[in-house]
């Protein structure tokens, strides 16, 4: 098994073992402890872990998903403890608002209406969505695109992370 | 499928909500819905073209696997701005950047569309914190858009269709003066 796949292997049996300790679900628990300690070993060991292995991983795996569909959304709380991780914009979050207000007052004379930290409900994917005020615009698309070409020319890093959302 | 459809139907429902104003809320996400992927096809359409054509000869196989799922078009312009900046073409670079911004920014539009629908479960507490998907209080007013609004889910979707290909163009020129391998390397690690 190359290092690729050990990686998968690791990253699976990871969320599932945070859906094992968020699950309240005591015989689901008991399915799957064994296998996925097991599997979580053996994956450092790649020469042990063979295909039918992971073939019994990915049935578990499907099990998680059927059975999730049976429960309470409550007592599923993975997806929740995702979205509590701290992530690095997260922390840095307060600052950057900071900087954003400075920067547009500064350079567009425009005060942001809103700047939101936004994660993608499909993949958590973070953005910073920063509103404003365009005014009278035949293509408000343009007008964004304008500015976000000059943000990227002050601070490009910055602007990576920012998408412009008109406020009006 | 010609991508340009999916503009059109949502023209046609732009045209059914002057007529049924019970629909409007649904109808403003539908067209949200429509436009994103209506330019998420325009793009990879191009590039998946430009790509397998001199001097590239690109896969068919790996650029249709590659290119399909939308956040894979938007992850290949952010690393292709990267290669081409590494390499000094700073201005292609910045093409790059501009078709990741009008995919992110109608990708935001239609998340927002699509999932923060203002259910009753948000409005206890008056976000989305506790829900598994955490879309924090950013809403817009599909209800009732205003104009500018309007603009940019009726009008500007062509506008941004167009510069989605022009820069293609630029981009294109841009990696043809990189190493073939490097833009394979490239797209094979989308």
């Amino acid at each position: 098994m190359n290092h690729n796949r050990a990686r998968k292997v690791r990253r699976m049996v990871r969320t599932q073992s945070s859906i094992l300790f968020y699950s309240q679900d005591s015989e689901l628990q008991s399915k799957l402890t064994s296998p996925i300690r097991r599997a979580e070993f053996e994956s450092y060991a790649p020469s042990k872990l063979n295909q039918e292995f992971i073939a019994q991983l990915t049935k578990i795996a499907a099990q998680i998903a059927i059975s999730a569909l049976y429960h309470d959304i409550s007592h599923l709380k993975s997806f929740e403890l995702t979205s509590q991780r701290t992530s690095e914009l997260e922390i840095n979050f307060p600052q950057l608002q900071k900087k954003i207000k400075e920067i547009f007052e500064t350079n567009f004379n425009i005060k942001p209406e809103s700047i939101t930290l936004y994660k993608s409900p499909e993949d958590g994917e973070e953005r910073i969505i920063v509103s404003i005020i365009l005014g009278e615009t035949d293509s408000p698309l343009k007008k964004l695109l304008e500015i976000k070409r000059k943000l990227r020319k002050i601070d490009r890093d910055l602007a990576s992370k920012i998408v412009l959302m008109p406020a009006d | 499928m010609d991508p340009k459809k999916f503009y059109i139907i949502s023209k046609q429902i732009h045209k059914l909500l002057r007529n049924d104003d019970t629909i409007n809320e649904i109808g403003w996400r539908t067209i949200a819905n429509r436009i994103y992927y209506y330019l998420y096809h325009i793009a990879r359409n191009d590039l998946s073209e430009k790509l397998h054509q001199d001097p590239f000869f690109i896969d068919e196989g790996l650029l249709g696997d590659k290119f399909s799922h939308h956040k894979k078009v938007i992850r290949f312009y952010e690393h292709t701005s990267n290669l081409l900046r590494r390499n000094r073409y700073t201005d292609e670079a910045d093409y790059a950047d501009e078709n990741k911004d009008i995919l992110e920014f109608y990708l935001s539009i239609r998340e927002v569309a699509d999932y923060n629908i203002g259910s009753s479960f948000q409005s206890l507490n008056g976000s989305f914190k506790n829900f598994p998907f955490d879309i924090d209080n950013y809403s817009i007013d599909f209800e009732n858009p205003s104009e500018i609004w309007e603009r940019l889910l009726t009008s500007d979707p062509p506008i941004a269709a167009e510069i989605l290909l022009k820069n293609n163009d630029n981009i294109i020129s841009g990696l043809k003066n990189i190493k073939r391998e490097d833009v394979i390397k490239l797209i094979r690690r989308l």
